[in-house]
């Protein structure tokens, strides 16, 4: 039997991550060195997490319970395999994520900066607290705490649009969270009188079959954070937060932290034995399986690059899910690659479209034509990023499809191996045309050639809404209603002709509407290497001959010290995905720990 | 000596007190210390309370003998750990909302009144610790009415003239109620002769099926409910809740009905037995029923609210709701729930009303629309509020997690599985009325600010409530365009200060508000992390009343 140790460190890499809270909160005042406090935060949880490896792997459990709340039910932590895993990928991410987003955050001179990173460092310190739960009481505790912690930062903007948006992503996750997960907490506990995860299950001929499978369905609907369709709204909603917001919580620390419940539930809760004879496996795939080809489609008609990274993300979380619902080692073990390979592209994707946006306010995919000759580096990221969700080499994710696909053909699951192929076609149409057109298209002459017409409406459009936003609209706000008619009906008929979706942005309805108006649209006209045009510097007259002059090729991203720590971070993470590829080899070991192979 | 006499001490400290201040009330030099005695007053009272517990917790249940005439003849006064549970809540939250009395009562009072004020309130705490001590139905009834009666009085102060219409409101109301209360204790009387609760329930076993017993129970039953506000009976308690004095707002919420509540698990265990509810007349059922009915038409009234008070009003219907669920369920865990919930209840609605009783004191705003910002002028208080609004909600390790965690267990195992989604359905619903507060208080920009035209707004603003997304985004106040929304002062933020237009400096209350609005928010924490020295005790509670040793 592995010998289980009473040890510390589970608290300390949760609690780092608060006392960073505490410290960014306490030294608000004095900008450098608050912003000091994430990177040494993330570095010591990541210090912490890495210590437990050669534990864990030599088969020690490590566990603490912190204090009785109720009794019988403790705040208990446990270090295993599973946990590590996601702990190890959330820590060493928010290292670089607080890099940066302390570039991003500073290039764009953003409000309230102090709230953001205390309340950033709060939600790393609950998703290792997640990773390291050791029951179902300590899950719930920071998986609640997540979601309130995560608001301020969705909200951040506090316009309406993104209360409106933050007010769904509350209403999606809470009402999922207290709705259902909660029940069926207390369904299990009802049943078994057991909350501690044991390998393997502790459920299995408990109460009735009906009983145990509404359980699990209740639990599975209880997740909102893994966006299994149809809670999956509040993630493309989210997607109002700022990107290092996107990157590291709804692309990384979220959403894994739902894919994570998943696998816990699966194999910790209700154990693989159980689950088949439930029968699971004749719903789970399906439904993920659904999932991951509806979102792909939706993925194909967005033009708003974080929408399309949003609707991305929603599809490869539930091949996570498939895995785990197959119910076979090797489905298990793809699942858990996969929450951290994909973690490592998605951030690189995210971080590629926080840094376009930062340094040339564009956020559509239809304006990213030569982004690639401005930005080289970040779109080589990107490049690797999509290798990564398309499942290619040299990117990571070849290893967790594979194993997924594995699992499949083990259980004869032909449905799970069917959705693998058609979702990689999918993700190759709605990834490599970015990449296609940020490197071989757009620029200069190209564009003058093949397309004379259309400038022409696009400068008078957008001429006009450029007026807008100058500062005498801060004063009123009734002039503002008016800009979005025109500019988009302008965009649509110009751009389409050359966006690199073969879809026009209008069979998005409502998906992108709300996110039009934004005010960063009028900005972004010309593309021009200007950094960071604040609203005053783009009068009017500036504004219509950027839209005339092409696009410069010039090399943009390493023009500031701040955009430099942003491309070094892209430039991190891809390779992160990179080395993941090479050398897999612990990961692996770590997953076939938690597959039990 | 004193001690032999310590179940009566803290009933009696603070009625003496209340005859003191009445009639010394002439006296200018009284006037000035007015409410320095109430606080000598009510600390005396806890503490003696205080003592208690070790000789609870040994001997079970201390009865004492009123005048050395023995039970039952005599008026017996008991302290078992039930009222123990509430003896201890009274007397603690009264010391805590007592100072916050201080500077929020002068809003509603001239100095002269303050005498007789004080002399009202501690009438009504000592009507209130009266009744929780009382082993004697007639004595409890009589406490009751001291405390009603003062009950009234205190609603009246209130600043508003409609205080006063709510006040007779709910004189008519309640008096109704005591008056069936009476009644039915006479019914009782008539067929056993005693009015010793422990005598009654001797005695009323073998007449369960008596006819007198069933229509005297009735007039009990349905007395009760007015008194703790059950659901289709709770009229008199949102307009009296809305206009009374803040203070006596938080006293009233978190104490009044949970008086009541104490009284019928009194009626329904210490004078009957389990087995009444469950065989002879479906009460359980009825009283599950009306439970769910007050959580979520409660829950739903309250999200209509505008006015902060009568939206803490409406929830506090809808907690009731929760407490006589707990009751209904007749098992252990579920009792557990309703009993914790009375402690956990009390402290966060009081930390709640004590929050918006800030909030009005320092700025006279109680509608929800008006507190753009809040956060940014009172961040402390709002931190009250927040943490407070969470317990209500019922997020984990805070006082509302516990009780949703007891009374979700205890409806599984009654095998009540429709209960479960009205209470996981009533902490959604507390979530959507108390969210738009936080939202506006932290995340809304300042109404009528120079950078924020109010009628373009207005319209987007009703859009966004309805929960869609507007087309008319709020670009002239946005964060982006205009690099100066006004930055929530969630924590302190420096690189706003040279753009964003003098933001108003914070102006929080006196301290002696704001310390009592903070403890309310530690203790909903608390309640929730250390919940397990309440829980024994409710156990206990719990197991002893179902009489399942």
């Amino acid at each position: 039997m592995n010998p289980v140790i009473n040890a510390s460190e589970p608290i300390w890499a949760v609690g780092s991550a608060f006392l960073t809270a505490l410290l960014i909160a306490l030294t608000g005042r004095w900008q450098n060195l608050r912003d000091l406090w994430s990177p040494l935060g993330a570095l010591a949880q990541f210090g912490i997490v890495a210590s437990l490896v050669p534990a864990v792997l030599s088969g020690e459990t490590r566990t603490f319970t912190l204090t009785t709340p109720m009794p019988g039910v403790a705040l208990y932590f446990k270090v295993d395999e599973l946990g590590l895993f996601f702990a190890l990928m959330a820590s060493f991410l928010w290292f670089i994520a607080s890099l940066y987003s302390v570039g991003y955050m500073r290039a764009l001179k953003e409000h309230a900066q102090t709230r953001f990173f205390a309340f950033y460092a709060i939600s790393l310190g609950s998703a290792v607290g997640i990773a390291f739960a050791g029951n179902l009481f300590t899950l719930f505790v920071f998986y609640e705490m997540l979601t309130l912690a995560t608001y301020p930062l969705v909200v951040h903007k506090q316009d309406a649009e993104a209360r409106a948006k933050a007010r769904v992503y509350m209403t999606y996750l809470l009402g999922t969270s207290i709705g259902f997960q909660f029940t069926a907490i207390l369904v299990i506990y009802g049943i078994s009188g057991e909350l501690n995860f044991t390998k393997g299950g502790f459920l299995q001929g408990q109460a009735p079959d009906w009983l145990l499978l509404s359980a699990f369905l209740l639990y599975i609907a209880g997740i909102g954070k893994s966006a299994i369709m149809p809670f999956h709204k509040w993630l493309p909603s989210a997607m109002v937060a700022p990107a290092p917001v996107s990157a590291l919580l709804h692309a990384v620390a979220v959403v894994k932290a739902g894919v994570f419940t998943v696998l816990r539930v699966v194999v910790y809760v209700f154990g693989v034995d159980c689950l088949v004879s439930l029968q699971v496996a004749q719903i789970l795939p399906y439904v993920a399986g659904t999932t991951i080809v509806v979102a792909s489609l939706i993925a194909l008609f967005q033009d708003d690059l974080k929408l399309r990274l949003a609707y991305s993300t929603i599809s490869q979380l539930s091949y996570v899910v498939l895995g785990a619902g197959l119910l076979s080692p090797l489905g298990a073990m793809g699942a858990t690659l996969h929450m951290v390979f994909h973690g490592f592209a998605k951030i690189t994707l995210f971080f590629t479209a926080g840094h376009i946006y930062c340094a040339t306010k564009k956020t559509k995919i239809s304006q990213m034509r030569g982004i690639g000759k401005q930005m080289p580096f970040t779109m080589i990221g990107f490049t690797i990023g999509a290798l990564g969700m398309i499942g290619l080499p040299p990117a990571s994710s070849l290893w967790s499809k594979w194993y997924i696909g594995l699992g499949a053909l083990e259980t004869q699951h032909y449905f799970a191996l069917g959705v693998l192929v058609v979702s990689t076609i999918l993700n190759a149409l709605y990834f490599l045309p970015i990449v296609y057109s940020a490197f071989f298209e757009g620029g200069g002459g190209v564009e003058a050639l093949t397309l004379p017409s259309p400038p022409s409406p696009n400068t008078v459009g957008e001429g006009e809404s450029q007026l807008l936003p100058s500062p005498d609209a801060a004063g009123e706000g009734s002039v503002n209603l008016t800009p979005p008619a025109p500019l988009s009906a302008s965009r649509e008929g110009g751009e389409a002709l050359y966006s690199p979706s073969p879809f026009t942005e209008r069979g998005q309805g409502g998906e992108v509407n709300p996110e039009t108006p934004s005010p960063t649209l009028p900005l972004s006209a010309g593309g021009e290497s200007q950094l960071l045009p604040s609203s005053e510097a783009s009068g009017e007259g500036q504004g219509v001959r950027a839209t005339e002059k092409p696009p410069t090729s010039e090399v943009i991203e390493f023009s500031t010290p701040y955009l430099t720590l942003m491309t070094l971070a892209i430039c991190a993470t891809a390779l992160g995905v990179l080395v993941l590829f090479v050398y897999p080899h612990p990961f692996l070991e770590l997953a076939r720990r938690v597959a039990g192979l | 000596m004193l001690a032999e006499h310590l179940p009566i001490l803290h009933v009696l400290i603070p009625l003496v007190g209340a005859i003191v201040l009445l009639t010394g009330g002439v006296l200018r030099p009284l006037r000035e210390v007015a409410w320095g005695l109430t606080m000598l007053v009510v600390l005396a009272s806890a503490v003696s309370a205080f003592q208690l517990i070790p000789r609870v917790l040994s001997e079970g249940r201390i009865s004492y003998a009123l005048g050395n005439w023995k039970p039952p003849y005599g008026i017996e006064y008991a302290v078992d750990s039930l009222s123990l549970l509430l003896i201890l809540l009274i007397t603690s939250l009264t010391v805590i909302i007592t100072l916050y009395t201080r500077h929020s009562i002068q809003r509603d009072i001239t100095p002269n009144q303050q005498p007789y004020f004080y002399s009202a309130y501690l009438l009504f705490v000592g009507g209130l610790l009266g009744m929780v001590t009382t082993a004697d139905i007639f004595n409890l009834y009589v406490f009751l009415e001291i405390a009603s009666l003062s009950g009234y009085a205190l609603i009246a102060i209130g600043r508003r003239r409609e205080a006063l219409l709510a006040s007779y409101n709910y004189l008519m109301i309640g008096t109704i109620a005591s008056t069936l209360f009476l009644l039915g204790i006479g019914y009782l009387y008539m067929i056993t002769g005693t009015l010793n609760m422990q005598d009654l329930q001797a005695r009323l076993e073998e007449l369960y099926g008596s006819r007198t017993l069933l229509v005297g129970m009735a007039f009990i039953t349905l007395g009760l409910s007015v008194k703790m506000a059950l659901f289709p009976l709770h009229t008199w308690l949102p307009n009296a809740y809305t206009y009374a004095p803040d203070a006596i707002t938080a006293l009233m919420a978190s104490l009044t009905t949970k008086v009541g509540v104490y009284t019928a698990f009194r009626v329904f265990f210490g004078v009957l037995k389990p087995s009444f509810l469950s065989q002879v007349v479906p009460l359980e059922e009825i009283f599950m029923l009306l439970g769910a009915l007050a959580i979520l038409g409660g829950s739903l009234m309250a999200i209509f609210q505008n006015n902060l008070k009568r939206m803490l009003a409406y929830s506090s219907v809808a907690q009731i709701g929760y407490i006589v669920l707990g009751l209904a369920m007749l098992n252990v865990s579920g009792m557990m729930g309703g009993l914790i919930h009375i402690v956990n209840h009390a402290v966060v609605k009081a930390g709640l009303f004590l929050a918006v009783g800030n909030i009005i004191y320092r700025t006279g705003l109680e509608e929800v629309d008006d507190l753009n910002q809040i956060a940014q002028q009172m961040p402390k208080t709002m931190l009250a509020f927040t943490v407070c609004a969470l317990a209500l909600i019922g997020v984990p390790l805070t006082a509302g997690f516990v009780t949703k965690w007891y009374l979700v267990l205890g409806s599984i195992e009654a095998g009540r599985w429709f209960l479960v989604p009205v209470i996981v359905v009533g902490a959604l619903l507390a979530a959507v009325y108390l969210w738009r507060i936080i939202e506006r208080a932290y995340f809304w920009s300042r109404k009528g600010g120079a950078l924020t035209p109010p009628a373009p707004l207005s319209a987007s603003r009703e859009g966004g409530e309805l929960g869609s997304p507007s087309p008319f985004t709020e670009r002239g106040q946005g964060g982006e365009v205009n690099p100066d929304p006004p930055s929530p002062t969630l924590l302190p933020n420096s690189e706003q200060e040279s753009q964003s237009p003098p933001a108003p400096k914070t102006s929080e209350v006196p301290l002696s508000m704001l310390i009592p609005t903070l403890v309310m928010a530690v203790l909903s924490l608390a309640l929730g992390i250390f919940a397990v020295l309440p829980l024994n005790l409710a156990e206990r509670i719990a197991k002893s009343l179902l009489g399942a040793e």
